[in-house]
């Protein structure tokens, strides 16, 4: 397994390599250069990549889509945020724990949940968010209620920016090096037919729950660092479905099942979302929706279809190509 | 009455029939035969109108029949009675063969032939009330066969009858399909069991990997070294 | 302590009928065309207001307004049929439908406003030898239970509703019977998005509303589809009653959110221990 992840960054090559020292690069320099407006865009950028990324292993690998991944980013950012608060935990070792919380409560979950398929799966995890929500509200004494936590500021705009900039760069890394192991094969063969992946003898439920707990792990932290740096959650933003559903359009748009997708998706629509705040500020959703609405009727296989008609056109096939492979 | 011509068809990329060519003549039973796979089930679903035709025409007392959606093939007088039967399992006897009638609009022409199907299956006004997944198959495959005479078809395509059903039933229901020529339906039966459907047929063909290789009248094929040789393994 | 009791457990079946009405038309979608329709709840919010509008700038006496909500929403759950979710189904009909969602919940907080309205036409109560029952309640819960049943026997005695049954058994074989499906899905998903405007309609006699109503009953009314049964029509009803009486003796114990959670555990335990709900048919 080791290995497998060696090698395939390894494969990577100087190409890869190099958009990868680029990234950080500009990930380093970007404080200096720009203001914290944008700091702060970049940061939720950022963050989307991590929770698409995520999404995109249990649903875009594995095929089982799920209507309620705001579940674990939420609760990472609850975790983090009464740890913080309540027991006055150093804040870095507060984010971590946030993780270890969304992916417990991913493990609680994982066995009986993914017994369920399809509709069914993506409406328990739908009815989980709702219920966690609402948990949240009702135990006061811990969560702070309905009223939610405020937190007061400890961390600076551009560590945080810096964390969730490492983070996201290492979860895209994650996503592509289980497709060059055993592990990420069998989640795709899961994809395709659960009963024949059975047959060649991968242990399936096992396989379901380590994607389920490797897909909550990261929001969770994501979740944190968000909650770190804007010092305020209330059940109704942590658990707010509105999240789940951009996720699942994000990554849809870029192209779910792939590992570029998950990353242009939120690239593309944090800025077409900027300018929509900036131009519609009341019709901002409406046009969101509608967005959705001519998504899953024109192109349900995302922008990639297109991306890749363009790259052959322009002779830069390489380049996309073999992301597409590394992804199916 | 019915006729195919140069029919292509293909699931995706790969062609189930080829080039196949037909007529069905009124008042005759005619048969289609071959082994599992050589497409007959297919023909028949495009003459139904759920499946697209890649080329050729199908064409019903003159008229063009292709590109018509299945509803409205129905209209045009061609029941389809699918293999597997499609019982709607959670109606009831009696609506499943009020569905057959949907398009019939004057109610009481539907009780008319509601009282005709219930003469020619008796068992059926049995269990009218009862659900239809509740029945034995052969009571189902006959609830098929009423179903689709419910509509007043004047073609009506069987497909495989006789599968999986007990012999008594399987010999009771080739006779009503006899009689149903001599009230005057045409019938287009397709059949695994070689030599009961051309021991019944006025006219017969033999689909072969999709290609037909052989026609004439039943007792023509019956006798043909060929069919012999290949489906009664004398 | 009795009669507390009594009135509570009326109170909970009153919001129950309403909240089978709800996840009636969910259902229906659901079963019939395998549309999982995220957009109910804004069908029920439009009947709200329908009714707010209709009973303000004209006077029109509230319980007549439902004869303006059911068309009107059944013509517009007929055009997003004809023009938008035709044959999307299963996952991507979610997306869809939450498109949509978005469309006219926005649309809404524009036109309509984001205060709270109310239509406060009957009020009081009925006292009964000590049970009081509020008179929005139970009559507002006597027209849903009617409709939920005149919805029944339409799908059980019209040919139009045997037509849709067959639909949701066999589609294909519906179409080879000479049925025109898609115009019958066309009329599913008008009816589907006309039952959740007349609970809206009946929604707004009772609680002050804004354009969010509808969320609340995003994922309440999947519970109610999925504790009756996914596809069976009488079960919406059943589960709707469970829901509202469960719901309300949590809240009469003390414990108001809890008993808001109690529909998004019950989907769960459902799901998980009998798939096909508790009136559901076997697999």
């Amino acid at each position: 397994m080791i290995k497998d992840v060696a090698r395939s960054l390894w494969a990577l090559g100087w190409m890869g390599g190099g958009a990868i020292a680029a990234f950080v690069v500009l990930l380093l320099v970007a404080p200096w250069v720009v203001s914290p407006y944008v700091v702060s865009l970049f940061m939720a950028m950022f963050m989307y990549i991590v929770v698409c990324s995520s999404w995109n292993i249990i649903s875009g690998f594995t095929g089982y889509v799920s209507f309620g991944h705001v579940v674990f980013w939420g609760v990472g950012a609850y975790v983090t945020a009464v740890l913080v608060w309540k027991f006055n935990y150093p804040w870095p070792l507060a984010v971590m724990l946030g993780g270890v919380g969304s992916a417990f409560l991913a493990t609680i979950v994982s066995y009986p949940i993914l017994k369920l398929t399809g509709i069914y799966f993506a409406i328990s995890m739908l009815a989980l968010a709702e219920a966690i929500k609402i948990l949240t509200s009702h135990f006061r004494s811990v969560t702070g209620g309905g009223g939610g936590i405020y937190l007061r500021p400890m961390a600076s705009l551009n560590i945080l920016y810096l964390m969730m900039g490492f983070l996201a760069l290492a979860v895209v890394l994650v996503c592509y090096s289980i497709t060059h192991t055993k592990f990420g094969r069998s989640l795709l063969t899961i994809r395709e037919d659960e009963t024949a992946a059975e047959s060649l003898g991968i242990n399936i439920t096992r396989r379901k729950i380590q994607a389920l707990i490797l897909s909550g792990l990261f929001p969770g932290i994501a979740g944190g660092i968000y909650v770190m740096n804007v010092c305020f959650i209330d059940p109704a933003t942590a658990f707010d479905i509105s999240i789940t559903v951009n996720i699942i359009l994000m990554t849809t748009f870029g192209g779910i099942g792939t590992i570029i997708g998950p990353v242009l998706g939120p690239v593309a629509f944090t800025a077409l979302s900027e300018f929509l705040w900036a131009s519609f500020p009341f019709l901002h959703r409406a046009i969101l929706g509608a967005i959705l609405i001519a998504m899953v009727m024109g192109m349900p296989n995302g922008i990639m279809p297109f991306m890749v008609r363009f790259a052959q056109w322009v002779g830069i096939r390489e380049f996309f190509s073999r992301r597409r492979e590394a992804s199916q | 009455m019915l006729e195919a011509n140069g029919l292509r068809i293909c699931y995706g990329a790969v062609p189930a029939v080829h080039d196949v060519t037909f007529k069905v003549q009124e008042g005759q039973i005619v048969s289609i035969i071959g082994a599992n796979g050589a497409g007959k089930t297919t023909l028949l679903k495009a003459i139904a109108g759920v499946q697209r035709i890649s080329a050729g025409r199908i064409s019903f007392l003159g008229e063009k029949l292709d590109g018509l959606p299945a509803n409205q093939i129905v209209t045009k007088g061609i029941s389809h009675v699918p293999e597997g039967r499609h019982i709607f399992s959670e109606l009831s006897v009696k609506e499943n063969l009020l569905i057959g009638a949907y398009t019939v609009k004057d109610a009481s022409e539907v009780e008319k032939k509601l009282r005709s199907v219930y003469k020619t299956f008796p068992i059926l006004e049995e269990r009218s009330a009862q659900r239809g997944g509740t029945l034995s198959g052969g009571e189902q495959q006959m609830l098929a066969i009423a179903r689709g005479l419910m509509s007043g078809p004047r073609l009506l395509m069987l497909d495989e009858p006789s599968l999986g059903i007990m012999p008594t039933v399987v010999r009771q229901i080739f006779d009503i399909v006899k009689k149903l020529r001599s009230q005057g339906t045409t019938v287009l039966l397709v059949e695994q069991n070689v030599k009961k459907g051309l021991e019944i047929a006025d006219k017969a063909y033999v689909l072969q990997t999709g290609r037909c290789v052989l026609e004439g009248t039943g007792d023509e094929l019956l006798r043909s070294d060929m069919v012999r040789k290949h489906y009664l393994g004398l | 302590m009795f009669e507390a009791w009594v009135t509570v457990l009326i109170s909970g079946l009153a919001m129950g009928a309403i909240y089978a009405l709800v996840a009636g038309g969910l259902n229906l979608t659901w079963g019939v065309m395998n549309v999982v329709n995220m957009a109910h709840g804004v069908f029920l919010m439009l009947g709200a207001y329908i009714t707010f509008m209709a009973w303000s700038y004209w006077g029109i006496n509230p319980l007549f307004t439902i004869f303006l909500s059911f068309p009107i929403l059944f013509a517009l759950g007929a055009l997003i049929n004809r023009f938008l979710v035709r044959r999307t189904v299963g996952l991507a009909s979610m997306l869809l439908t939450f498109g949509i969602f978005m469309v006219i919940e926005n649309l809404a907080v524009v036109g309509f406003g984001g205060m709270y309205r109310s239509v406060r036409f009957f009020t009081g109560s009925y006292d009964i030898m000590g049970v009081f029952v509020s008179k929005p309640r139970i009559i507002a819960a006597g027209i849903a239970v009617a409709m939920s049943l005149l919805t029944y026997w339409f799908l059980k005695k019209t040919k139009i509703g045997v037509a849709i049954r067959a639909i949701s058994l066999d589609r294909m074989m519906a179409e080879q019977c000479g049925v025109n499906t898609n115009q019958i899905c066309t009329i599913t998903f008008g009816i589907g998005a006309a039952q959740p405007a007349v609970a809206g309609s009946l929604m707004s006699l009772i609680f002050a509303f804004n354009p969010m109503l509808g969320r609340v009953f995003l994922v309440k009314a999947f519970a109610i589809v999925v504790l009756g049964g996914m596809g069976n029509f009488l079960g919406a009803l059943i589960g709707g009653l469970t829901i509202g009486l469960v719901e309300a003796v949590i809240a009469f114990s003390g414990n108001l959110h809890l008993s808001e959670a109690a529909g998004f555990i019950i989907i769960i335990l459902i799901l998980l221990l009998r798939p096909s709900g508790i009136m559901g048919r076997r697999q």
